[in-house]
């Protein structure tokens, strides 16, 4: 929990690989209480909200993505959508 | 022009987002069937965002459905009326179908709404030289290649189509 909060802190959301914040979080999700994953839920959404808006703000204005953008894409909101309510 | 609101979402909203970078993701992978699934589900969860329409165009147009495309396309311009992108596309659908007054009206109306953007004079030249208006193409060609030094279109290249014009200009002095 604390190594995925620092993640979050220092804005490593979804790279780099293995130790973003979204790695982490797939990676200890198991083992998390509710009241944990409710923490994160709270702290990571409102950033992979923003981070992806920003993201898709550039593909607004310019007409192609990078497949390396879209790679962070997918990763951003495939975590928003895990933890966002079903 | 994109997410108005941007905290909070709602659920709905990360849901279309993310069928919407996996339906970028397939197009990626060149699964034209699987990105349109996807951006459909996109739309599905949130009917009010232009992008997710104007990917869902280019989708159908990859599956050579152009009336599904245009549809697409209209619905983006009706979302976002400023954004000139779904706006070309639109005009693109014409342009390859044929209907030149249809793709003249669109690329004009796309230069209307930003006339910084070169894509939409180069289209504009072809849509005229392939009605034989040597001249109005030789004039939107070089318009195109004049904004491209500034920003470059992914839709030619400054040197060729500078080329092409002096062709088409020796064409024009041939009685």
């Amino acid at each position: 929990m604390a190594r995925i909060n620092r993640a979050l802190d220092a804005g490593e959301l979804v790279v780099p690989e293995k130790s973003s914040a979204y790695d982490l979080y797939r990676h200890f999700k198991p083992s998390l209480s509710a009241a944990a994953l409710n923490g994160i839920k709270e702290k990571a959404l409102p950033k992979l909200n923003i981070a992806g808006e920003v993201f898709l703000q550039k593909r607004a204005e310019r007409s192609s993505f990078k497949e390396s953008e879209v790679r962070q894409l997918l990763s951003i909101y495939d975590w928003a959508a895990d933890l966002a309510p079903q | 022009m994109i997410g108005q609101q941007i905290w909070p979402p709602s659920d709905n909203k990360i849901l279309s987002r993310r069928d919407y970078v996996q339906g970028m993701a397939a197009s990626f992978k060149g699964d034209p069937s699987a990105a349109l699934q996807f951006l459909q589900d996109s739309v599905r969860y949130d009917g009010t965002w232009a992008p997710a329409y104007n990917e869902l165009g280019k989708a159908y147009v990859r599956l050579k459905d152009h009336d599904h495309a245009a549809d697409s396309y209209r619905k983006a311009i009706d979302l976002d009326p400023k954004w000139v992108f779904p706006q070309v596309n639109l005009a693109g659908v014409y342009l390859h179908d044929k209907q030149w007054d249809l793709a003249e009206q669109g690329y004009l109306k796309a230069i209307q709404t930003d006339g910084t953007y070169a894509t939409a004079w180069y289209f504009l030249a072809q849509t005229y030289e392939a009605q034989k208006r040597r001249a109005d193409a030789i004039a939107a060609y070089e318009k195109a290649v004049q904004l491209a030094a500034t920003r470059p279109s992914s839709a030619f290249k400054p040197d060729i189509v500078q080329r092409h014009v002096e062709k088409l200009k020796s064409k024009l002095l041939t009685p």
